[in-house]
Order: structure tokens, then C-alpha cells, then sequence
């Protein structure tokens, strides 16, 4: 069956005469037409006098059709194009002689794809401790000399990192605080034991829950500051001027940052504990009837000392996790503005993950030693 | 001759600051047309205006003889797939691989295409601008700077547009690339009958390809005219451009060139 469309290819003798438009939205259609077309034997001569627009896609399919016909041993010639069409013909006819391939993209093999995640995750955690240790090394000599500690940009950080970040951690530990109070209390009204609330409250907040949300927070607002920032200065090379002047850029960028945020960190957990109290204490009083002088009196009753200082020991640990990962992650960055982006997800995801397994570490240390 | 872009009382302000003052000149079909001027003279500007990515404060620029200056962007977009923009950098899309950049253009507006025909057309485009297809598979970042200039080229051509507007083509590029890639231009504007639109201030590149050239100095277009005619005028700032000790040199490498 000849499926052809006469008015874009049709034949007189040897004659192919090609018409109409062959251009790119049309390629499909004229593709198939040349597909399904018969060709003559032997000698052809495609003429293109009738074609009234062309454009690469177009010389294109004319050319590689030229190319296996002659392939088949025939004789092609292409006659009667425009003295635009000319041109173009030519240029892409180099092309499909060359016959271009889509190279094959390589595929490893499953083991081999096993075995290169395993060592690329295996040299992240080795570039983790390497990280830490180059840090230490940077800053041990500091110890004796305290005054070659950029103490202004530690100040600066202590800002950026502590002070801008105290609405959001108030707010959303004293909504903590609420919701603990609204679930615990409503169960513990069934046994009549409605001031332990406080123990509830109490016992929570100060030894877990606001060490850990204010850790979680400060990850996704500073981890991910301090590897944007750094991955940009990898990109624009900053870091490299800087080693160039003679500064130690892991002295000057991380040293800082890393003592600004074991500060901050503590500081935001202890006002952190204040408000999910306050949030507690609210609830408390709104709901159950606990005025807050019984509130506190229970508070100070039920929470010890060790596991108050329990719960803020553990916020420079979450500090120190936090400041290396997101640091760390920003000197990884290679290349291009894309990476930054990455490296930056990577550093929040990384820190609040290490820091839940510390805080369980912590919990199942704790309980072994009965503190 | 009939003109592809005609600009006409050109003016655009940023805060207090004329960056164009009543500038107006025609691009010919076929020409390769080369917009100079020192560095903040206003070039990527105009360049940005011509292809509306950014509305003058007054003015016109018919393009394709319309009207584009507060034109709603869904009537200007058939004029889109005429033309083609190279951008300084190539702003190649950095999650594609070099052949899906390429197909990119033909992807998004030929939805009806097969993927085989636009990743066979992509390494058409690619063979035209003299790229091997196993760069194909490249990603974007592992590009020397001459070869992302010629992915964006062959993407800026994706669509076969008959009007190209180049930022700095050879900017970043070493001597050799950035000649290199100033043949590639005049070749692909011979065989696809393309109109060029570029800015620059690569003497060498000035001479070789542009056609005509418009001068930008202090927010006007201080001449029009092709390298010859400005660098024999008289006119102060057309010599303090043209007339500097690399502007002398690029004339007479073309003179021994030719």
C-alpha cells in the first residue's frame, strides 16, 4: 500500500520531486512519508524545486534518506534547491555522512554500582573526620594564644546565629510546651493526677525535647547558612584568596563559627527551657486549674539538677555537630553554583540526623548510669 | 534591503541615570550587526531590550516589522521562536546533560516531536557547531568555557531561528577559541542564512565578523557604520574607542588577513 502524500513527495520516472514544507514541526509526518514512499531503482535524482521551506530538521531527513539510499549502492543526486536551501544542504550533509550516534551512556554493572556508593559514602565519612581533625589542628595552637581568635566575627556569629534566632526558638518551644501539656494533661485528668503535668512538662522539655528542637532548628537555620556561605566562597574562589593572602581559611571561616554556635546553641537551649515552662505553665493553669506557684513548686521538685544540666550539656555537643557538618559540607562544594545547593541539603539532613543518634546515644548512656 | 530590527528613540532610565538616550539604528536581514561601547555603556542592556527580556522606558523596536515595546509577553511569544539568544556564560540548565539542553527548545515547543527525532536533530545541532556526539552526554559542569559558548550556540539554534542576538561571545575565551568560534559564526550565518546581532568589545572579533557596528558612548549611539567607515571618522569618541593602541592592532591583523 502506498501511504505517500503527493503533495510532499511524488514521483515521475527517476525523478523524486520533494514539495512543500520540511520543517521541524512537520518532521514526523515527513518522515514517514519518506519511509513509506517506493523508491525507483538504481539512478535517482531528488528534486527539491518544489520544497517552499527547509530549514535544518528538514535538510536533515533529506540527507540522511540521500545517505542510505546511497548506502544500498544507488546513485542520489539532489537537484533544483533554492540558493537559500543550497547552503544548508551542504552543511548538514557533512553531518549525516559522518552518521551520528547517540553514544550509548555507560551502564556499570549492578556490583560495580553497589560497590562505588559504598566507597563514596565510606570517603564522605573519612572527608567528616578528616574535616575534624584539620579543625583541631587549627585550633589547638590557638589555646595557648587566645588572642589570635578572631573574637569580633565570634562576636558577629554569636549574633547571627543566637540572637536572630531567639523568636522563632521561643515561639516554637513554648508551643512545645503547650501541646505537651494539652496531650499529657488530658490523660493524666483521667487518674486524677493532675499536677504531675508539671512533672510531665518539666521532665521533658528540660532533659530532651528542647535541647532537641532547638539543635533541629538551629540546624535548618545556621547549618545550612554556614555551607551556603562557604560553598559560595569555594565557587567564587574566595577560600583560594584567602589561602593565597596567608590566612588559614578554616581559622578564619570555621574556628569562629564553631565557638559562636557552642554559645549560642547553650544559651537558645536555656531560653528554650524557659519557654516550653512558660508554655506548660499556661496550659496548666487554663486547663486544669494549676496556678503557676503550684506549678513551679512541683517543677523544682520533680526535675533534678543533673538532668536540668543533662539537658543543656548536651546543646554544645549538638553545637559542635551541627557547626562541623554544615562547614564541612560548604568546603565540599566543587564547581558550580549547583553543587552549593546540594551540599547545602545535605548539611541539614546530615546534622539533625547525627544529632537525634548522639541524643539517642546520649539517652541509653544516661539511663546505663542511672543519672 | 529589508530590515529585521528597527529601533527608534530608544531611551532607558535607571533611578536618575540615562543608560540610553533617543537611540535608534536598523538591522539588515543577513548582516552580522555588532553593538560596542565601553564596559557600563549600556550593551547587555540593549541587548536584553532587543529580545524583551526587559522593557525600555520609551521607545520603539520593531522586530520582524512588530512592535515590541508594551507588547503583553503572550502576543510577543510567536517572535520568540524566531530568534535565538546566546547568553554570556551560555546559562546552560545545569541538571541536563549537554544533548538535553540542545533538545530542549524543540522539546518544549514542539511537544508532538519523538524523543529519537530531537535527540537525532540535537546532535545535528551539535555537528554544526563543531561539537563531537560523545560530548552529548556531558554534564554542563564538566565543560571547558569554548565548548559551553558552543552548546548554547547550537541551543540558541535549536529552533533554526533566523536572528540570533549574542552576548559577548568571546569573552572568557583564549585567542585561538574565541577565533575559532568567531569562524563558527560566519560560517553558520552563510549556510543557515542567519541575521547577527552581538555585542562585544573584542577588537579582532569586530573586525573579522561584524558587518556594521553601532557605537555606544554616553548613552548615545555616537555612530553607525561598518569597521572601515568608523575607524576612518573623525568624530572624537568613535577615535577613542577605535583608535586605541588594540583597536589599531585588530586593524591592521585584517588588513594582513585579507
Amino acid at each position: 500500500m502506498d501511504s505517500n502524500d503527493p503533495s510532499v513527495i511524488a514521483r515521475t520516472g527517476d525523478v523524486v520531486h520533494l514539495k512543500g514544507a520540511w520543517i521541524l514541526p512537520r518532521l514526523t509526518d515527513r518522515e514517514a512519508a519518506l519511509d513509506a514512499f517506493r523508491w525507483p531503482d538504481e539512478a535517482i535524482r531528488i528534486d527539491l524545486s518544489g520544497v517552499e521551506q527547509l530549514d535544518s530538521g528538514g535538510a536533515w531527513l533529506i540527507q540522511r534518506t540521500a545517505r542510505q539510499l546511497r548506502e544500498r549502492g544507488w546513485v542520489v543526486s539532489l537537484t533544483g534547491a533554492s540558493p537559500h536551501a543550497e547552503p544548508l544542504l551542504e552543511a548538514i550533509g557533512d553531518l549525516a555522512g559522518r552518521g551520528l550516534q547517540v553514544p550509548a551512556p555507560p551502564t556499570p554493572h549492578r556490583l560495580e554500582q553497589v560497590g562505588a556508593a559504598t566507597r563514596g559514602q565510606l570517603q564522605e565519612y573519612l572527608g567528616q573526620l578528616a574535616f575534624l581533625g584539620e579543625l583541631a589542628a587549627a585550633s589547638l595552637p590557638l589555646l595557648w594564644r587566645p588572642a589570635r581568635v578572631r573574637w569580633r566575627m565570634v562576636i558577629h556569629e554569636i549574633a547571627e546565629a543566637g540572637y536572630r534566632a531567639i523568636p522563632i526558638v521561643g515561639l516554637l518551644s513554648f508551643l512545645l510546651g503547650v501541646v505537651i501539656a494539652y496531650q499529657g494533661g488530658v490523660q493524666l485528668r483521667q487518674y486524677g493526677a493532675d499536677v504531675f503535668i508539671a512533672d510531665l512538662v518539666g521532665f521533658s522539655m528540660l532533659r530532651e525535647l528542647s535541647p532537641l528542637i532547638t539543635a533541629i532548628i538551629v540546624a535548618g537555620r545556621t547549618g545550612s547558612a554556614y555551607a551556603a556561605q562557604i560553598g559560595t566562597m569555594k565557587v567564587t574562589e574566595e577560600v583560594n584568596a584567602l589561602r593565597a593572602t596567608g590566612v588559614q581559611p578554616l581559622e578564619m571561616l570555621v574556628l569562629p563559627k564553631f565557638i559562636a554556635l557552642i554559645v549560642a546553641l547553650t544559651l537558645l537551649t536555656v531560653f528554650a527551657d524557659l519557654m516550653g515552662l512558660l508554655g506548660g505553665m499556661a496550659i496548666a493553669n487554663a486547663v486544669l486549674g494549676i496556678s503557676p506557684v503550684v506549678f513551679v513548686d512541683r517543677v523544682l521538685y520533680a526535675v533534678s539538677l543533673a538532668s536540668y544540666l543533662i539537658g543543656i550539656g548536651k546543646a554544645p555537643v549538638f553545637a559542635a555537630i551541627i557547626a562541623w557538618i554544615g562547614c564541612y559540607q560548604g568546603f565540599r562544594v566543587i564547581g558550580s553554583a549547583e553543587d552549593v545547593g546540594r551540599r547545602t541539603t545535605l548539611s541539614v539532613v546530615q546534622a539533625i540526623f547525627l544529632v537525634i543518634v548522639v541524643d539517642a546515644a546520649f539517652s541509653v548512656v544516661f539511663s546505663e548510669l542511672e543519672i | 534591503m529589508e530590515p529585521l530590527i528597527q529601533v527608534s528613540g530608544l531611551c532607558t532610565r535607571f533611578g536618575e541615570r540615562w543608560i540610553h538616550r533617543d537611540i535608534g539604528f536598523d538591522v539588515y536581514r543577513g548582516e552580522v550587526f555588532a553593538i560596542v561601547g565601553a564596559s557600563g555603556s549600556g550593551k547587555s542592556v540593549l541587548l536584553r531590550e532587543l529580545v524583551f527580556l526587559q522593557p525600555p522606558t520609551s521607545g520603539s523596536i520593531l522586530l520582524f516589522g512588530r512592535e515590541t515595546v508594551s507588547t503583553p509577553e503572550r502576543r510577543l511569544l510567536p517572535l520568540r521562536r524566531r530568534f535565538g539568544v546566546l547568553f554570556q556564560d551560555g546559562a546552560l540548565f545545569s541538571g541536563m546533560n549537554v544533548l538535553q539542553n540542545v533538545g530542549f527548545p524543540m522539546r518544549e515547543q514542539y511537544p508532538q516531536l519523538p524523543e529519537r527525532l530531537v535527540e537525532q536533530l540535537a546532535l545535528v545541532k551539535l555537528g554544526l557547531v563543531g561539537l563531537e556526539p560523545r560530548v552529548g552526554l556531558l554534564r554542563t559542569r564538566e565543560l571547558s568555557g569554548g565548548m559551553r559558548k558552543r552548546v548554547a550556540l547550537a541551543r540558541a539554534m535549536a529552533l533554526d531561528p533566523e536572528l540570533l542576538f549574542l552576548d559577548e561571545p568571546s569573552s572568557g575565551l583564549d585567542p585561538v577559541s574565541a577565533a575559532a568560534f568567531d569562524d563558527l559564526i560566519l560560517r553558520l550565518s552563510h549556510s543557515l542564512a542567519l541575521t547577527v546581532v552581538m555585542v562585544t568589545h573584542d577588537m579582532d572579533s569586530l573586525w573579522r565578523v561584524a558587518d556594521r557596528v553601532v557605537l555606544l558612548s554616553d548613552a548615545r549611539a555616537a555612530a553607525v557604520g561598518s569597521m572601515p567607515e568608523l575607524a576612518a571618522s573623525g568624530q572624537p569618541e568613535v577615535r577613542r574607542f577605535f583608535g586605541g593602541p588594540r583597536g589599531r592592532a585588530a586593524q591592521e591583523a585584517a588588513w594582513t588577513q585579507k
